[in-house]
């Protein structure tokens, strides 16, 4: 891959990817440093990159474990300065946060990162299994549990929240 | 996992970013997510706020030019117990920095793959390749063949892909952890590697015993040459080099030390099969 075709290669990828990144983090500014950060090291790595397969599930699987490992950085740091631990997955607070974004937010990120590899960027269960160091087995537990408690928040906000034009607030 | 949206699609609104209300039984139904998922996705994409020649810059500037070599991959064939060490070197010998965590984070191999190959990666571009095979306890680097000693059974060499981190004309290096018992060692021509998980592992000259190299695997985890060895390795090695460490040593199920050499430690001879 030459500079042009990468230069080409990440105008076309880069805002799918970004939109696919905040569907994981629920954070726009923090899917996109994640996501450029992880073009950056492409072109560092170019030659794992491309001898990889998949450019782009390349960057994506770079860009979720910058996500990840920024969370976690993030959470320590507030469990230091607070004394008192905050609770798992507590949404940030996030002018443009919907419903399902909240709702994701709430999974554990192993449930989070396998809903959103599967339902959203199309990786069949093994491929997931593989991406994630998960057997396939566990995949499929993680798969339908979070499922099943999207669709128990967003029941529970249905009953709960007022609801203009398909938001809730 | 298909994408398709079902009937009766996101509820009503079923705006892009809010169509989840009313859909809640239907996010069980692994379609029904899939969809509401790609509008939000849609919703959120952005265009690039940088140009690509920015964000190559970046990468150029922060000056670690890890060139992985196309073929790592292609070190495995000989035998499973072969230990094989691939060895990129960089461009250029004065490349300094300490960050192999930032390497690693990011060139963790991804392994899923959604399409095909879109292109090979160029083939050559001038970087030389060294192996290690441990079976054979040699390492070949630019076309020589240097005899090198790994770790003993305790203090197995630690494997998979790293990059050289580091590197000093003399230091202590520490004994590994996995071994018990083990003790540090003051060497010279002494190459800091490091590996996932945080792992760290060397290469190093095996001044105690400079017998050992292609003979014996006796070190506390660290790869060992013989003094002249490993100093012409050190001054060809730039930090940045990618090395993939794989297998086990030949003398990894015995006694550290048994100090069963060989037959014929010569490079290019077959070494001593394991059980």
């Amino acid at each position: 891959m030459d500079e042009e075709e990468f230069d080409a290669f990440y105008a076309a990828a880069f805002p799918r990817l970004t939109g696919q990144l905040y569907a994981f983090t629920g954070d726009h500014g923090e899917a996109q440093d994640v996501v450029q950060e992880a073009f950056v090291r492409a072109w560092d790595h170019r030659r794992d990159f491309l001898a990889d397969g998949s450019p782009e599930a390349w960057i994506r699987t770079v860009a979720m474990r910058l996500a990840v490992s920024r969370w976690r950085r993030a959470r320590r740091w507030l469990e230091l300065v607070r004394r008192d631990p905050p609770q798992d997955h507590v949404p940030g607070p996030g002018p443009d946060r919907t419903a399902l974004v909240a709702a994701l937010r709430t999974l554990p990120e192993t449930q989070r990162m396998a809903i959103v590899l599967h339902h959203l960027c199309d990786l069949t269960i093994e491929q997931v299994a593989s991406e994630t160091g998960a057997p396939v087995g566990t995949v499929k537990a993680r798969l339908s549990r979070g499922r099943a408690a999207l669709a128990r928040r967003l029941g529970e906000t249905d009953g709960l929240g007022e609801r203009e034009d398909g938001r809730v607030r | 996992m298909s994408g398709e949206p079902v009937p009766g699609g996101p509820g009503k609104g079923g705006t892009a970013d809010g169509g989840s209300g009313g859909t809640a039984g239907g996010v069980e139904n692994g379609s029904e997510l899939s969809s509401l998922l790609r509008e939000l996705a849609a919703a959120h994409e952005t265009p690039a706020p940088v140009s690509g020649a920015e964000i190559r810059g970046r990468a150029v500037r922060r000056g670690c030019r890890r060139r992985a070599t196309a073929a790592a991959s292609g070190a495995t064939g000989a035998a499973a117990l072969a230990l094989a060490l691939t060895l990129a070197f960089t461009g250029a010998p004065d490349g300094r920095h300490g960050h192999g965590q930032h390497g690693h984070t990011a060139a963790d191999r991804p392994a899923a793959s959604t399409s095909a190959t879109p292109s090979s990666p160029a083939a050559g571009r001038g970087v030389p390749v060294a192996r290690v095979d441990l079976a054979r306890r040699v390492l070949t680097v630019a076309g020589r063949t240097l005899p090198i000693s790994s770790g003993a059974e305790r203090t197995p060499t630690p494997t998979g892909r790293m990059t050289v981190i580091a590197k000093y004309e003399i230091t202590v290096v520490p004994g590994t952890r996995t071994g018990s018992g083990t003790h540090g060692l003051k060497a010279p021509w002494v190459i800091e590697l490091r590996a996932p998980g945080d792992r760290t592992g060397y290469i190093l000259a095996l001044t105690h015993d400079e017998k050992a190299p292609g003979a014996r695997d006796r070190t506390g985890g660290w790869i060992g040459l013989r003094t002249r060895d490993a100093k012409w390795l050190y001054q060809r090695l730039a930090p940045g080099a990618a090395v993939e460490v794989e297998g086990s040593a030949p003398d990894a199920g015995r006694s550290a030390d048994a100090g069963s050499a060989p037959a014929s430690p010569a490079p290019g001879s077959p070494g001593p099969e394991s059980p």
